[in-house]
């Protein structure tokens, strides 16, 4: 999508849920209680990065930036995915020219994350499944929202032919940290001298034969 | 009777800033301040507690690039260098100073930096040997951290990187300091569970992380963050205290925010008419902080322009007073830490060094109170962590819960929308330095090892947590988005050459000298990690 596209969208004053899907779309943050004013300024600000990204494209040489002439491409076919906090997870790829005509030809291009916590992944087993639009000009990135904490998570793009997504490309795998005290009650202990590892069941009682000055270990 | 222990930690870290083709750079004088105003008064002050036989511990981690600046002679010769000039405007304040106590405050800042050079005179020019002289006695217990303060969180999925960091900061550590270091300090706090299986291939005993890492662990630690707990794998971890943190640096609470404690942001370097300052600020004319600084924060809401004067008495005796209430709190902490647990807790304060000295100017005499009225109570025992680790006979094991000490307590500052284009090449030139390595792993060719040696050391610098932090606060961005993209391309470059056979020996001879961090390194580190051969 172009920056006139974008503004002719924004002045057919679109309803809330139109401009929270394209936002979606286009690989911003959009948040469940965000005001339909505040998703047309984020599409607004959005439309006008678009023009400077235009600028900055005019001035380099194709595939390089303009400073310091680094590649915006390696072709190396990766998408990598990262994990931000909790709730976040980030993903960006980096596309060899053949996958990206490949994809470039497909109508709908999507990329998807399953979460895969504690499965081993056939393809089809997730235990959930997130998917978002992605335009290959315009974004090489996407955040995604994930409700689950302390869960493993797994990206993959690809394009949908025929109601079936075909994956091109697959991440590693993130697992988003814990956020929460553990359900576990179990408790591990590690006992000097003794060298072995006591599994306790709770409340395991503090060890009461610490002696603060005299024990000074010799085991290690 | 029951006591606790307390560990001060300090954290202390500086990214690589070195352009020996220039004079004092802008960024290079965020070395000369921490210099001059932390990390010399806290050696002195060290000095003057080993003096006076007052029990201290204290543990200091030293980044790698901070060794390597304090090793770099054009470096120091810099600092010395802007250290006199600043001894002259001294003497052309005293002269032109209105009343007695503007001369008085001159005096004193003249004597500060007199005694600094002093000091670095008497350590050989490098501070290395300052803190390994009180690492002798036996007060302080220094460790290292990962190579150039990478985020190892975000590395995660590329092994062989995190192994590099890890192994190159336990080896820079032994290279300076002729001992093997027992601890680290992980950059940012930056854990991820399975990070200790690398600790421990390197020897690490032990490590520490933010609060939260204990709070939502897999198993719930039963003495909260005031124990060590042992990881799966053998290395030890310790729980920053978050009530520690909070009394020193909180908004409203704070010590530091005290009236009678100097202003920061009211610097001669701002104050004074242009063309007298001109000699002492920034070569391009550009105004910057010179670190003499006559006003005290007077109150909050004081606008700068009308602070009032700064008194080093009074500041010293709000040093005092706050010591003590400190110490209060720590005791009367230990007292219910012990109530619940029946056992001695321990209570760990970790701060970024830079905090004592730099932003907190009486930072240092705080400290030094602290340890003196200490030594009348029972209940506090300082300790370092090897000590700690000796006192107690029984450590759950527990994994503790990936995290950092960065806002939110996770990885957002170092991944978000301002600085997450860098992933791209972090992720990429590691790949193929890891190729190369494995390509190469027999090369003999003198020039060619050293092209693939720089290669790391220009990996390795791209690699500093702090250029994403400071895209993430928005000041100095430049500078920062620039240090990555300069890396990147001289990897690159190199790169191209090595490949093509076209190496340029000028060009390969000028990044050794620019981007001189850690001479002996050897490529082959990012093959070792796969094949096991040991470089």
């Amino acid at each position: 999508m172009t920056r006139e596209e974008l503004e002719v969208f924004l002045s057919k004053n679109p309803t809330i849920q139109e401009a929270k899907a394209l936002a979606r779309k286009l690989g911003l943050k959009v948040k469940k209680r965000m005001k339909k004013s505040e998703v047309l300024k984020l599409l607004q600000d959005f439309a006008k990065s678009l023009v400077s990204q235009k600028k900055e494209e005019k001035a380099s040489p194709p595939q390089e930036d303009r400073e310091n002439g680094l590649p915006q491409s390696y072709g190396s076919d990766r998408l990598v995915l990262l994990s931000v906090n909790p709730n976040l997870v980030y993903v960006y790829w980096d596309l060899s020219s053949e996958t990206l005509s490949k994809l470039s030809a497909q109508k709908e291009v999507l990329l998807r994350l399953y979460d895969v916590t504690y499965i081993v992944f056939d393809g089809t087993n997730a235990h959930r499944i997130f998917e978002a639009g992605v335009h290959l000009s315009m974004t090489r990135n996407y955040y995604f929202h994930v409700p689950m904490a302390n869960a493993d998570y797994l990206a993959e793009l690809g394009f949908k032919a025929e109601g079936k997504f075909v994956p091109v490309l697959r991440s590693n795998v993130a697992r988003t940290p814990s956020n929460t005290p553990s359900t576990s009650v179990r408790q591990r202990w590690i006992i000097k001298g003794k060298r072995t590892v006591k599994i306790g069941e709770p409340p395991l009682k503090p060890v009461e034969r610490i002696h603060i000055s005299s024990q000074v270990e010799s085991g290690r | 009777m029951m006591n606790g222990y307390f560990l001060l930690v300090l954290h202390t870290h500086l990214p690589y800033v070195n352009h020996p083709n220039h004079d004092l750079y802008l960024e290079e004088r965020w070395y000369v301040e921490a210099v001059l105003e932390s990390y010399v008064p806290l050696l002195m002050m060290f000095d003057r507690l080993q003096e006076k036989k007052v029990p201290f511990k204290v543990t200091i981690s030293l980044s790698p690039p901070l060794l390597e600046m304090f090793r770099n002679t054009t470096l120091t010769e810099k600092l010395k260098k802007y250290a006199e000039k600043l001894v002259e405007l001294c003497e052309k304040e005293i002269a032109r100073a209105n009343t007695q106590q503007e001369r008085d405050l001159a005096g004193f800042y003249r004597e500060r930096f007199l005694a600094c050079l002093n000091y670095l005179d008497s350590l050989n020019s490098n501070l290395a040997n300052g803190f390994k002289k009180h690492a002798e006695f036996g007060n302080v217990q220094l460790i290292t951290c990962n190579a150039t303060h990478g985020f190892l969180p975000l590395m995660r999925h590329q092994p062989f990187a995190v192994d590099t960091q890890i192994k190159v900061g336990v080896e820079t550590f032994k290279r300076h300091f002729g001992f093997e270091t027992k601890g680290i300090w992980l950059a940012e706090c930056g854990y991820y569970s399975g990070l200790d299986e690398t600790l421990k291939k390197y020897g690490v005993e032990f490590f520490f992380v933010d609060s939260h890492a204990f709070w939502y662990a897999d198993e719930r630690p039963y003495f909260d963050v005031y124990r060590p707990v042992m990881t799966p794998s053998g290395v030890f971890a310790f729980a920053r205290d978050p009530e520690s943190s909070e009394q020193v640096w909180s908004a409203t609470l704070g010590y530091p925010g005290d009236g009678r404690y100097r202003e920061f942001y009211r610097d001669l370097g701002f104050d004074r008419d242009y063309d007298y300052i001109k000699p002492y600020i920034d070569k391009s004319g550009v105004r910057v902080n010179v670190g003499i600084k006559y006003h005290r924060i007077t109150s909050r809401e004081t606008p700068l322009d009308k602070k009032e004067l700064y008194s080093r008495d009074e500041a010293l005796s709000a040093a005092k007073e706050h010591a003590l209430d400190f110490l209060n709190k720590k005791i009367s902490q230990i007292n219910s830490l012990t109530d619940v647990f029946n056992q001695p807790p321990v209570i760990v304060a970790p701060f970024d060094t830079e905090l004592f000295g730099h932003w907190w100017f009486e930072g240092p005499e705080f400290l030094e109170n602290f340890f003196v009225e200490a030594s009348r109570y029972r209940q506090i025992k300082f300790a370092t962590p090897s000590e700690v680790l000796e006192k107690f006979d029984s450590f759950q094991i527990v994994t503790p819960a990936d995290s950092s000490w960065g806002s939110g307590g996770y990885f957002d500052t170092w991944l978000n929308g301002k600085n997450d284009w860098i992933q791209l090449h972090l992720v990429e030139i590691r790949d193929r330095m890891k190729r190369l390595a494995e390509t190469y792993f027999e090369e003999k060719d003198p020039l060619k090892t050293r092209v693939l040696n720089q290669m790391l050391r220009e990996l390795l610098l791209a690699e500093s947590s702090d250029w994403p932090f400071i895209m993430t606060t928005g000041t100095n961005v430049e500078y920062a988005v620039n240090r990555i993209k300069t890396h990147v391309k001289r990897f690159l470059d190199l790169e191209t050459q090595l490949v093509k056979d076209n190496i340029d020996g000028e060009f390969l001879a000028r990044l050794e000298q620019e981007d001189d961090v850690f001479p002996w390194i050897d490529f082959r580190y990012y093959a070792a990690f796969q094949t096991r051969k040991e470089g």
